[in-house]
């Protein structure tokens, strides 16, 4: 038996942590004056809403050309990926490591991952709630990192305006990919990891 | 006890009521269930939370005010500040990205760090901050959305590529960009919020307005 806030009549505060005992209608943690819920407030719709717009928003983000390089010498057009493989063949591989799974693996995996967990969440599964809990661990702690690809390009606009021999401009790309991240972070922050757990002491419970 | 009813706490990531052992200082109490960090014992902690709060406001206002990277090609030379990447952007009419840049480099941390000081200096002095519970909420919300560390990379790779083109020159405020994220850092981990309630709550001021005239 698995004797959970929900279902022994407590709520524990979103800010504070505070238990609390459960009042009817709303109520306030004592600590902390915040509003207490047993849950975060429409989580599923949320995270599903902030999901499936950074889903749609990847592929821009991924197709179209994120800097435009000019110079005397001629103009050049790079995607993330082609970005990557400059870095790659001039010598910096490691680097291009980096920047290859901050911006492309680390917000495609974490759309997979959030996917499935509230898959599985909505559909009330059993399966291994303890390997949910820490990929939803990881999912949350690595998002961030993707935003690195933004900064690369804030710095170079910043740095390269050299009139005609070099000037570099961001490129569409910039747009959808910084919405990917806001939002994976998002999806991210709306969702419950106790929702996950659910379904599990229901069952243990009834 | 202030932290919890009779020792009794909740799980916030699987929501298994527990109870919590004493711990000992400098330790931390696992969720039994789904091993989510419940508690940590500091010994002093929002002192030894303050210092490094300090230490990181003087590097975020140097990194600022100092240019962080420089560039030479062929005699050209320019140079960047910090909030030029956000402006630069802006510029090319990439308002949007400025924004985003503008927010998490400079805005939440100094949003960050303005309500961590307006919260430990008080408290530090045996008083409460006014606005304590608001305080707390904000310094919550912005803290995810600093991500100067992120920035400190994004600049790295950004001078790598420049290499192939240019000399490039790491300047002061970018040595100020990862002391502060070093203390920040620092900060966040010798930070236990429970030491903050329980704080104010021993100057007997604890208690939230709405609370204060329902009892």
């Amino acid at each position: 038996m698995s004797a959970t806030a929900a279902n022994s009549g407590f709520l524990l505060c979103d800010v504070c942590e505070q238990l609390n005992r459960a009042c009817p209608g709303e109520c306030a943690c004592a600590r902390c004056g915040a509003e207490l819920h047993a849950r975060k407030e429409n989580s599923f719709s949320r995270s599903w809403a902030f999901l499936i717009a950074a889903a749609v928003l990847y592929f821009p983000a991924n197709y179209l050309p994120i800097l435009h390089t000019g110079s005397v010498w001629g103009h050049q057009s790079d995607t993330i990926l082609s970005g990557v493989l400059h870095l790659w063949n001039t010598g910096s591989e490691p680097l291009a490591i980096i920047v290859f799974v901050a911006s492309i693996i680390v917000p495609g995996a974490k759309i997979i991952s959030l996917t499935f967990l509230l898959w599985m969440a909505q559909h009330r599964s059993l399966w291994s709630p303890q390997q949910r809990a820490k990929l939803y661990r990881a999912t949350h702690s690595i998002g961030r990192w993707s935003m690195v690809d933004i900064y690369v390009g804030g710095t170079l606009v910043a740095l390269v305006h050299l009139g005609p021999f070099a000037n570099i401009e961001p490129g569409p790309a910039a747009i959808p990919f910084g919405a990917v991240v806001v939002l994976t972070m998002l999806a991210s922050m709306s969702f419950d990891p106790r929702l996950t757990w659910d379904p599990v002491d229901a069952r243990r419970h009834g | 006890m202030p932290r919890t009813t009779n020792n009794l706490t909740a799980c916030p990531e699987c929501d298994l009521l527990q109870r919590v052992p004493p711990i000992e200082d400098g330790g931390m109490a696992l969720c039994s269930r789904c091993a989510a960090e419940l508690f940590r014992e500091r010994d002093r902690s929002l002192d030894v939370t303050l210092a490094f709060i300090i230490g990181a406001a003087i590097a975020f206002l140097l990194a600022n005010y100092y240019p962080i990277i420089q560039l030479d090609a062929k005699g050209i030379r320019t140079s960047a500040h910090l909030f030029d990447t956000a402006w630069a952007l802006q510029e090319r009419g990439m308002s949007s990205i400025a924004l985003l840049v503008f927010v998490t480099v400079i805005a939440a941390p100094a949003v960050y760090l303005f309500a961590m000081l307006y919260l430990l200096v008080p408290l530090r002095l045996g008083m409460r901050p006014r606005h304590l519970h608001n305080a707390f909420r904000v310094a919550r919300l912005v803290q995810p959305w600093a991500m100067i560390e992120v920035f400190l990379l994004g600049s790295m790779v950004s001078m790598v590529k420049l290499t192939q083109v240019a000399k490039v020159h790491p300047d002061t405020g970018i040595y100020c960009i990862g002391a502060y994220v070093l203390l920040a850092a620092a900060a966040a981990s010798a930070f236990e919020p429970h030491e903050l309630w329980e704080r104010a709550e021993d100057a007997g001021l604890g208690l939230p307005a709405s609370q204060e005239s329902r009892a």
